[in-house]
């Protein structure tokens, strides 16, 4: 069991500490300073957060959802930054001061989405979280990628796992009628 | 020099830029592109670049799709974050492989490198095009020919066409004689005077004064009827049909 949690955090910590979006974000950031000085303070800021919040909160097993969405905003205001008008979120999720979820959980399935589907000017990708009883939802219009070559599926994989492990529930994965839905236990605070 | 961006990030495609100009104060940004499905169609319908800047993830897919799709001759200079594409990326035309953020003495010495390989290629090989124009400057008179066990000398004035059947090359003569020659096709082309001989396809190069007809074929092609000659596949291809016109005008 003990072993198995080690494998768990780690595999967090080697798919969140991304090198292509630090890199990319490290980029994006290159050309910011020189035209916008005060959104390039705001950008780097918001990459300290996330990283911060990958760092502390990695070993534990659940956080209170606000800071999980918190942490989502942060994450999505720096991809937002540098896929200008191609990709939303809309986060619809109230009370969230009285729940707890998995950390870096609701990123993961945020950052699979923008992964695996088309978003470009013409045909932008939105996502949606909102919650319904003691699931949170992320969802998103399937529009997948030419040609991408199967994914490995190790971070939801790992994810289904986590939940197991400190939840005992499942991760439900809903494909159908052009929509793509990822259903995530959340645990009511008593 | 002309250069096209593909890249679906519009503040790295920024940044590239900037270099750029700095860099090559005389570069043209053709276009800056984002897509995949975008990048093909513009390939498509527009004259090639010099030089394409490509990133490897794009909007709707990756880089790599277009080179399945679309024949490109120009040589790639990729962008990339962090990606282990760089073996795949030296299977197309690649100079080189730069890493974001991009650094600007990097750059530097991909141009240099894409200078150093392409920009002095297409000088050799302007060059080499001049060459057989400064030496070949008279044409074949006459032809040798062997009948038997006698041989002959043909005027190229006497002849009407050369032409290929059943994988053999023969001359044909005014007066409707004809005799195979060693020579290929493409090496007689080469011998004979352009502004009297014209290869209207594969299988025939015709004279200017044999002719006796041409005719609408079908839409966009030509048939050419030789005097004393009754081939029907004297048809002018497609592609040299305006080449033909101009030659018959000149």
């Amino acid at each position: 069991m003990r072993e198995e949690k080690l494998i768990f955090q780690y595999e967090t910590l080697k798919s969140q500490v991304n090198p292509h979006f630090l890199f990319n974000s490290l980029n994006t950031l290159s050309s910011l300073v020189a035209t916008d000085g005060q959104l390039s303070e705001q950008f780097i800021n918001k990459l300290s957060s996330i990283y911060r919040y990958i760092l502390e909160n990695r070993d534990i097993d659940l956080i209170n959802l606000s800071k999980e969405i918190g942490f989502v905003n942060d994450y999505f205001f720096l991809q937002k930054i540098r896929d200008n008008g191609k990709i939303d979120l809309i986060i619809d999720v109230k009370k969230t001061e009285n729940y707890e979820i998995l950390p870096i959980s609701i990123q993961l399935l945020v950052e699979n989405a923008l992964k695996h589907n088309s978003a470009t000017r013409e045909k932008p990708l939105a996502i949606k979280i909102y919650q319904e009883s003691e699931n949170l939802i992320v969802e998103n219009a399937l529009q997948p990628k030419m040609h991408l070559e199967p994914s490995s599926k190790t971070g939801l994989k790992n994810l289904s796992e986590r939940v197991k492990l400190v939840l005992n529930k499942e991760v439900q994965i809903e494909s159908g009628n052009g929509i793509y839905k990822v259903k995530i236990p959340v645990k009511q605070i008593q | 020099m002309n250069a096209l961006i593909i890249e679906d990030e519009r503040l790295a495609a920024d940044k590239l830029q900037k270099l750029l100009t700095e860099l090559e104060p005389d570069i043209t940004i053709v276009s800056r592109i984002e897509s995949v499905i975008d990048a093909i169609n513009w390939l498509n319908s527009h004259e090639a670049p010099d030089l394409i800047f490509m990133d490897i993830q794009l909007d709707d897919g990756v880089c790599f799709e277009i080179f399945d799709t679309v024949k490109i001759d120009t040589p790639v200079i990729f962008t990339t974050a962090y990606d282990s594409f760089a073996i795949k990326a030296f299977q197309v035309n690649s100079v080189d492989y730069l890493l974001k953020p991009i650094e600007k003495v990097a750059l530097f010495k991909a141009l240099e490198k894409y200078k150093s390989i392409y920009q002095s290629r297409a000088a050799i090989s302007e060059k080499l095009k001049s060459i057989p124009n400064q030496f070949q400057t008279s044409y074949k008179s006459r032809f040798f020919v062997k009948i038997g066990t006698h041989f002959h000398t043909i005027s190229v004035d006497d002849i009407q066409c050369f032409f290929i059947q059943e994988r053999a090359v023969f001359l044909r003569t005014n007066q409707g004689k004809k005799y195979d020659l060693d020579h290929s096709l493409d090496q007689i082309q080469q011998m004979v005077d352009p502004a009297s001989f014209f290869r209207i396809n594969r299988n025939y190069l015709i004279h200017i004064s044999a002719i006796q007809d041409i005719f609408s074929y079908s839409a966009n092609r030509l048939g050419v009827k030789l005097k004393m000659m009754d081939h029907l596949d004297m048809i002018v291809s497609r592609e040299k049909v305006t080449d033909f016109k101009n030659w018959l005008d000149r």
